[in-house]
């Protein structure tokens, strides 16, 4: 498809008119619609090439998708979808559903658009091209002005008939005032409204060069997750999906893990208190995530009880549910807390980086390329001395605390990630993130036990809990324990794997400490 | 890539109607859909206002000489496309006697295509020959539009002792009643007939309509212009059943 504007002045009516005097056309009925553009907070249907539009409303909600690989599907809902889940099964709920997952469908943008759809024809009526005018006005969120765009003059080919639509193209070429458009419908519309598409992303990316001082880089990955944390509070608050939770208490994971392992370039006062802080925020989103995570097993717990008994659970979501509404609340107040206010404060202080020269710490001023390889390497010695000691009889705490300093090597890889080869730090990092998975179901299986026992004690207490209800938590937790003694069989498995020589070399290569300079020759003649 | 074929050795019967509709409906569905008229009066071709020509030729397109893509055309309809007739097309027995192995010659030719359509329907000329043996080869499931008539019913038996003694692959044998008078007694009776045919037939018919004919008029798939009609619902009806079928593995298949 070739896409034109036509540059001031020039309007459809004349466009058709001239070519109407060289080709046969049939001109359709001018229509108006207004398109919602839709994806997830974190772009996932930009990224995977695809954009969502809806229009009308209610009963009458139209949704439209155009996949990667051309052509557009489209499909009809009784009420507004906020998830892929909620679409009608279909071509266009299936797409949306395997790049959206379990995220809400956001509101990105909006455009008015007045459409004049026209065939050229051939001898036989054939149609043999087409083009299209759409008019677009974008219309701001917050109920600002609306932007008048450029009109848009879409050529179409017909497959098998390029020579007619080339003829089409070239006409239009010659006889109007016209510009070649590049961007799609949906790139103009967020360019007018001033949205950023791909803007937001739950992994951690940053440029960093390698001669920055080690308090600058560290101050701006800072940034980067003060940022990752205050975007995420609007879903998080109004619980839109549970990755805005999710994705806040990373931010803090890793800010807690940033301000701990480089605590040497900071003004020691300062990072104590934001340590502190961010400690207390993150045990506070807690629970509430807790639930999320319980509420989000509950499917595979169906799944996996005879049939008939999977109904039996129905107290325990009931009791989820009840939870989660509380601690989101719970979660809701302390956001909007005095101490929360301050931390945001002082934080944004810390990332100013004005007072953070006041009272540097030892390092920071050395180059951020040998403090980050320092840390990483002694990141991973702790977690290849730590692991080494872990026997088939150690508690299960052991492999919980290997589980955190794993994570801690991990995020340190990942702030740092710009100063190293990205080859050989991506075939590190798949090394590690295997012996992390299998930490991570180990240690989530323990939790949810603990957590089942919980829940199983407190719908006695309450009386909630009728016995069948009981009888298949029962039945959950001797398969959680079955399956936590075979993940706990496996760990030596893991954990050679990853503290085998060849791997423990490439940290070495990449992370571990240089050789010192041999001595200078004339000195050692001399 | 789905590959369903209309097939009666009985002509006039409602095959190509079947075809367009049936395509028409999947394409509006969202399936990139394809349409080969293989039929040399290019019945299908004509509905979509496609000249029913190959440049370079039927045969050489059969014999893999040509790139097939290149020779598909798109019809009026998003996500619907189709490649033409030939009239050499009434040669194609001879093309493929010459193959090496004449049977797989049509599943061989489409491979390329396997990647661009999630439908592929094929609109056969009407005898057993060579070339519909190859297109046995090549689909998933015959459609077999039926008109309630002693005569048909027996065109079918023909047709079901013609795969078993062809021995092809795993194949769908989906008939289904079509150009259905209520008001002729004689369509009432056969109706009741098809118990006697070994295979199940699809619930849906189609019944007889001047809308249908119309389509040759207005060269248009029925839905454009009738779409609330009871044939048109019907189709609407056909092909809900066969994507049913499909998916709880339902109806008759050859052995394979």
């Amino acid at each position: 498809m070739s896409v034109f504007v036509l540059k001031s002045g020039a309007s459809a009516d004349e466009v058709l008119k001239g070519l109407g005097e060289v080709h046969s056309l049939s001109v359709g009925r001018r229509a108006w619609e207004t398109l919602t553009y839709r994806d997830t907070f974190d772009w996932r249907l930009h990224r995977g090439g695809v954009t969502l539009t809806t229009s009308g409303a209610g009963r009458n909600t139209r949704l439209a998708a155009t996949p990667p690989h051309g052509g557009t599907l489209r499909a009809r809902a009784p009420k507004m979808p906020a998830f892929a889940s909620e679409i009608p099964p279909g071509p266009l709920q299936e797409i949306v559903h395997l790049l959206a997952g379990t995220r809400r469908l956001l509101h990105k943008g909006k455009a008015r658009w007045l459409t004049l759809p026209a065939a050229v024809l051939n001898e036989d009526e054939k149609t043999v091209a087409r083009i299209c005018f759409r008019e677009g006005t974008a219309l701001p969120a917050d109920s600002g002005d609306p932007i008048e765009m450029p009109i848009r003059l879409e050529i179409i080919p017909i497959k098998g008939y390029t020579k007619e639509e080339r003829s089409v193209r070239r006409f239009i070429r010659k006889n109007f005032d016209l510009e070649e458009e590049h961007r799609s419908e949906v790139a103009a519309v967020f360019a007018a409204l001033g949205v950023h598409p791909g803007d937001y992303t739950s992994s951690f990316r940053l440029e960093l060069d390698p001669t920055l001082s080690a308090i600058e880089a560290s101050r701006r990955v800072h940034e980067k997750l003060f940022g990752s944390m205050l975007a995420n509070q609007e879903g998080l608050l109004a619980d839109w999906d549970m990755e805005f939770l999710h994705d806040f208490r990373v931010a803090i994971r890793r800010a807690r893990s940033a301000a701990s392992q480089l605590k040497d370039v900071f003004p020691p006062i300062a990072v104590e208190d934001l340590r502190r802080e961010l400690r207390w925020l993150g045990r506070k989103t807690g629970p509430a995530r807790d639930m999320d995570v319980y509420l989000f097993r509950i499917p595979g717990y169906r799944e996996s009880l005879p049939e008939g008994a999977d109904k039996d659970l129905e107290p325990l979501v009931r009791l989820l549910r009840e939870k989660k509404k509380k601690e989101l609340g719970m979660l809701r107040r302390c956001l909007r807390s005095a101490r929360h206010r301050r931390l945001v404060k002082d934080w944004a202080v810390f990332i100013d980086g004005r007072k953070l020269g006041e009272d540097p710490g030892p390092e920071a001023h050395r180059p951020i390329a040998a403090v980050a390889s320092e840390r990483i390497w002694q990141a991973f010695e702790k977690v290849i001395r730590k692991g080494g000691d872990i026997g088939p009889q150690t508690p299960a705490k052991a492999l919980h605390r290997l589980r955190l300093d794993c994570k801690k090597l991990r995020y340190l890889i990942s702030f740092f990630r710009s100063l190293y080869p990205a080859e050989e730090l991506d075939s590190i990092t798949q090394e590690l993130k295997s012996l992390q998975k299998h930490l991570g179901e180990f240690n989530d299986l323990q939790v949810q036990q603990e957590a089942l026992r919980r829940f199983a004690e407190e719908l006695m207490e309450t009386k909630r809990g009728p016995p069948a209800t009981l009888l298949a938590m029962g039945q959950l937790l001797g398969q959680l324990e079955a399956a936590q003694a075979g993940e706990r069989a496996m760990f030596h498995q893991h954990f050679s794997q990853f503290a085998r020589p060849a791997n423990r070399k490439r940290f070495r290569a990449l992370f571990g400490p240089r050789p010192s300079a041999p001595p200078d020759r004339e000195e050692e003649s001399a | 890539m789905r590959i369903l074929a209309t097939y009666n050795i009985k002509g006039g019967v409602g095959k190509t109607a079947t075809a367009v509709n049936l395509a028409y409906l999947a394409s509006l569905a969202g399936n990139r859909t394809l349409i080969w008229d293989l039929d040399p009066q290019g019945a299908a071709s004509f509905y979509f206002r496609i000249k029913p020509k190959i440049k370079g030729g039927g045969e050489k397109l059969v014999r893999g000489d040509l790139d097939l893509d290149a020779r598909i055309k798109g019809t009026d309809f998003e996500g619907l496309d189709l490649l033409p007739a030939d009239f050499s097309y009434r040669n194609l027995d001879l093309e493929l006697d010459k193959a090496k192995k004449p049977l797989k010659q049509i599943s061989r030719i489409l491979k390329p295509l396997a990647e661009d359509y999630d439908l592929l329907m094929i609109d056969c000329a009407p005898s057993i020959s060579l070339v519909s043996e190859s297109v046995f080869r090549a689909a998933d499931a015959l459609l077999v539009p039926t008109i309630p008539t002693p005569l048909s019913l027996r065109t079918l038996l023909q047709l079901l002792k013609a795969l078993d003694a062809s021995g092809c692959k795993r194949l769908g044998v989906f008939p289904f009643f079509c150009m259905v008078d209520r008001r002729r007694s004689l369509h009432r009776g056969t109706a009741d007939l098809a118990g006697e045919i070994p295979i199940p037939f699809l619930e849906t018919e189609i019944p007889y309509s001047s809308l249908v004919e119309q389509m040759g008029a207005r060269r248009a798939p029925l839905h454009t212009f009738a779409r609330r009609s009871k044939p048109a619902l019907a189709y609407e009806a056909l092909l809900d059943e066969i994507r049913e079928w499909f998916r709880e593995g339902r109806g008759y298949f050859t052995k394979g």
